[in-house]
């Protein structure tokens, strides 16, 4: 299951290699006109939203697997998984926060 | 995404300037301008503080009215939720702080809770914004948290004592670690001020962005996901300035 995640993350990431074709080409062609701050923002939240959306699916898969094996314990499990959860939440918004800043450069 | 206001933001804004002029945005430098008239001259108030007033209005007449109201022996429905509302809260203090805590401490926690719950509530209405989607309101209910759990902790230990607790257990790397211990505390009104603005504001824009392109039913689903965000946040910041007000008083067994 970790194996997995890692290599879904990895695919994730790999996916966003053909960005740095485009950069390449339009530092050729655009020269003073590249827009490197709405690059930087697409290519930050897009890792940022993978990373986080990934560490709240394993909270979650957690979650579910501990309250499973002892439902007694559910109500304080799920305290501790919103907690968690809204803490990984509030990294992705820290990196859209950079991307309102950037964005415009 | 133009700029948004609320119905109260043209008429009172007029009407001040109507009584008081225009603001004297001349008189300051530029930035202690944009600091107290971030909208320039045409605006006295911004939007986010009328909103705040405006709820503050709103608890003012209402809490009054249902204490007065109060039946120990036959609670109404009105009463049942929030004796709920206030029992929930109270539980929160005394899981996070310890067992009888909620005596000192609900007050403040309950007053964050239930203000930021409201204040991201008026997100969900077409004529009103979320005081919480303005990053002044923000900060400033993270520097009443920060303020108050830093004052508890100097109540509690003296200040010597409060401050030795930044040193860390080993004397050897005191001064390493008093420094990180400083910039996670100052960090912490950084975190809770970003957490609850970036939600609240990021959610009304993403409605707004889908109210422009699709009227009717395409905002929904993001107007739900807007109720849950706004108790969930409220809920947060209840729960993690509780869990610091329990972490500046405690008194760890030695």
């Amino acid at each position: 299951m970790r194996k997995k995640s890692i290599l879904l993350f990895a695919l994730t990431l790999a996916l966003a290699v053909p960005a740095f074709a485009q950069e390449n080409a339009a530092a050729g062609a655009g020269g003073g006109g590249v827009k490197w701050g709405v690059i930087g923002a697409a290519f930050l939240l897009g890792v940022a939203a993978a990373a986080g959306a990934t560490a709240q699916g394993r909270a979650t898969a957690a979650a579910s697997e501990g309250i499973s094996r002892n439902p007694g314990a559910a109500k304080d499990i799920r305290g501790l998984t919103l907690l968690g959860l809204v803490l990984i939440e509030s990294l992705v918004l820290y990196a859209l926060l950079i991307c309102f800043l950037v964005y415009g450069k | 995404m133009g700029e948004h206001h609320s119905i109260l933001y043209g008429p009172i804004n007029a009407l001040l300037i109507r009584l008081l002029g225009e603001p004297p945005v001349e008189k300051l430098s530029p930035g202690m301008a944009a600091f107290f008239f971030p909208d320039g001259k045409e605006t006295w108030i911004p939007d986010a503080a009328i909103m705040t007033l405006l709820l503050l209005l709103i608890f003012a007449i209402f809490f009054p009215w249902l204490a007065k109201r109060y039946d120990r022996e036959k609670p109404g429905k009105l009463q049942s939720f929030f004796e709920m509302l206030v029992s929930g809260l109270r539980g929160l203090v005394d899981d996070a702080i310890g067992d009888g805590a909620h005596r000192q401490y609900l007050p403040i926690i309950g007053a964050l809770a239930v203000f930021i719950g409201c204040a991201n509530l008026f997100g969900l209405f077409f004529f009103l914004q979320p005081p919480t989607g303005s990053l002044s309101t923000t900060v400033a209910l993270a520097v009443v948290s920060f303020v108050y759990f830093n004052v508890q902790g100097v109540r509690e230990h003296g200040l010597f004592k409060y401050l030795g607790h930044f040193a860390g257990p080993m004397l050897a790397i005191a001064p390493l670690f008093f420094v990180i211990e400083i910039i996670g505390t100052f960090a912490r009104i950084l975190s809770l001020s970003l957490r609850l603005f970036m939600n609240i504001y990021g959610e009304h824009a993403t409605t707004g962005v889908f109210s422009s392109l699709v009227p009717i039913v395409v905002p929904w689903p993001m107007m739900a996901l807007g109720i849950f965000t706004a108790f969930l946040q409220a809920y947060v910041f209840a729960l993690l300035s509780a869990v610091y007000i329990q972490g500046a008083t405690a008194h760890e067994a030695h």
